[in-house]
Parts: structure tokens; sequence; C-alpha cells
């Protein structure tokens, strides 16, 4: 037995849980102190545990089922929902580049553009045909992946 | 059929005709609704009690309950061993509860069960002793007195579902338990001197 700790509190606290005495345990129980707080606090809260467990009814397990199908259903909806979403933007996006550089390419045909819509000036002309450039290839090719992912995703379907 | 339906028991009957709700909602996995009435009737009401004592409040002890197998549930765990599968249980539960004391101070209003004094039997009184003395102390030592007492879990099982060091819960545990034998004694909860507790 040291200061705070005896090697037999784990047998006597399996006892008094189990009701597993035997004489020897039961002498020394009654002797050790740090056994016999064990047993006191043991005791105490073993009966209260009883008395707790007994009071009120618990909630209906069929509730809880319902709502963890519940649950279940919207994690699942929201998961399967991301990549529409994903694809929704991209999409969006896509369609607001064609838009600007179908825009650029009308505006010999249109009389007045507004100035934040040409450049700034005649040298930057060939960049923003450049920027122009890219934009529909970015484009293009997002269309092109949507497409091929829709695709994929209508093939998988069951 | 997943591990815990086999230690549940047999196979669930059919479940004949469903309702149009419940024909339309996922069923969570690792479980059929039969495994988990027999679990939940095999562990429901000491996991109760053992969220009402460390939270000190048996509304929310009701709450977390809930929460606590709803997470069962969506996590997919399966053992056909009851035992790992209650310690698991009593982890989420003290996670949540953890959880519930981190929460700003605002939310937690750890209440302690109040009792009128009237018509009190000894059994209720000593129960409000218990409840009342268990609040002086640390939500994570009533977690540790618990599991360790009530529960009869292992250094290791108490550190895993407190979040501790097992090489410490020994000397935490034996002060904790110190600390709660003072406050029942000031309650008049004193140990028994005649060797009537063998």
């Amino acid at each position: 037995v040291s200061a705070r700790r005896c090697e037999r509190e784990a047998a006597v606290a399996v006892a008094i849980r189990e009701d597993t005495w035997d004489d020897e345990l039961r002498a020394h129980a009654a002797a050790c102190p740090i056994c016999a707080e064990v047993l006191f606090v043991a005791r105490v809260l073993l009966d209260d545990a009883r008395a707790t467990a007994a009071e009120r009814p618990l909630p209906d397990p069929r509730l809880i089922w319902l709502e963890a199908r519940l649950r279940a259903r919207r994690l699942a909806l929201a998961r399967a929902g991301r990549p529409i979403t994903i694809v929704r933007i991209v999409a969006a996006a896509c369609g607001v580049a064609v838009a600007v550089v179908l825009a650029a390419w009308l505006e010999p045909h249109i009389g007045h553009w507004p100035g934040w819509l040409r450049p700034p000036s005649p040298d930057l002309a060939s960049s923003f045909a450049f920027v122009q450039g890219v934009l529909l290839v970015a484009a293009s090719g997002g269309f092109l992946v949507l497409a091929a992912y829709a695709l994929i995703s209508a093939w998988r379907e069951p | 059929m997943s591990a815990i339906a086999l230690m549940a028991g047999p196979l669930p009957a059919e479940q004949g005709k469903r309702g149009t709700m419940e024909a339309v909602l996922e069923e969570p996995p690792g479980m059929d609704e039969q495994a988990f009435r027999a679990l939940y009737t095999r562990t429901a009401r000491p996991l109760r009690a053992y969220l009402a004592r460390v939270t000190g409040n048996s509304v929310l002890a009701d709450d977390l309950l809930q929460e606590t197998y709803y997470r069962l549930l969506r996590s997919r765990f399966a053992t056909a061993d009851r035992a790992h599968l209650r310690h698991y249980l009593f982890r989420i539960a003290s996670n949540l509860a953890r959880d519930h004391f981190r929460r700003p101070r605002r939310e937690v209003a750890e209440v302690a069960e109040a009792a009128s004094p009237e018509n009190f039997d000894d059994e209720v009184h000593l129960r409000s002793d218990v409840g009342g003395a268990l609040v002086g102390l640390r939500p994570r030592d009533r977690a540790m007195l618990w599991l360790a007492y009530v529960e009869g879990s292992t250094h290791e099982e108490i550190a895993t579902a407190l979040g501790l060091r097992p090489a410490s819960i020994r000397s935490m545990l034996s002060r904790a338990r110190g600390r709660l034998a003072v406050l029942l004694r000031a309650r008049g909860l004193g140990p028994d001197t005649d060797g009537s507790a063998l």
C-alpha cells in the first residue's frame, strides 16, 4: 500500500460491482484505507447508477432510428448534390467568358460600344485579341469537360 | 448482414409493408432496426445515467443520449464484441459531453438536480446527495469515476474515452475519488464503519 494507491483496489472495485467477495479480500478492504475509500465511493456510485437508470422513460428508439435515417438521407443528398453545384458554377463561369468574347468579336458590327469594353489604345488591341482567344479556348474546353462529365454521370446513373 | 446484426441475434423478420416515408429514407449503414433496438434496450439506461451525472442535467442527458446513437449509426462502426461496442458508445457520449462543456458558457446552463425536500424517500435523498456531490467535481472527474466504478472500464478504456494518457489515469482517478469521498462525507454520506458495507 502506497500513500494513495493499493494493489488490491481494482479487485475491490470488481468485487463491489459483481458481488464476488472472498473472505481474504473482505478482510483487506476492511483494513486498508485506500480500499475502504474505493468501497465507499464505488458503492455510492453504483447505488446512484441503479436509481438514476430507472427514473423516467427513455426516448423512443423508433424516433431515434427514423431521425438517423433522415440524417443519413440528408447527408447522401448533400453529397450527391456537391458535384452538381460545382458543375453549375463552372458552367456559369464558362458562359460569362463566352459572352464576353462574343461581344468583343461582334464589336465592329455594332455602332456604339461602351468605352469600358474597348481596348484603351490601339497598341493594346493585339493583346486584347489574345486574351479574347484564350478566354474562348478556356470556355470551350470547360464546356467539353462538363459535357464529358455529364455523359459519364448519365451513363453511371442506375 | 452486419456484425452488429449478427451480435444482436437472428436476422430481423421481414419488415412487411412500410410506410411511404420510411420507404424513401436511407437505411443507416452498419445496422438494421432490430439490431439497433436490441442495442438500445441493452445500453440506453446506463448510458443516460452516465450522461445525467456527468452533465448534471437530465434533460441535456436525454439530448446527448439521442445524439450518441445518431453518431453511432452514422459511424458504420461494427463489431461482434458487445463490450467493445458499449465502450465505443460511452466514448461517443464522453466526447459529446466534453464538446458541450467547451461551448461558450452562455449555452451551458449546468443545472444541478434540484428537488423539493418533501416527499423524499431515503433512496431519493441519497441520489440527490450524490448528484450534488458530483456537481462539486469537474466533469472530467465525474466521467472518470463513473467509467471506473460503475462501468468497470479499464484505465486504457477511460483514457481513450476521455482523451487522456493512460499513464495518468491512476493518479487522476485516485485524486478524484478522494475529492468525491470528502464531498460525500460533507453531505453526511460517510462510509460504513461497522463493516456492513462488505
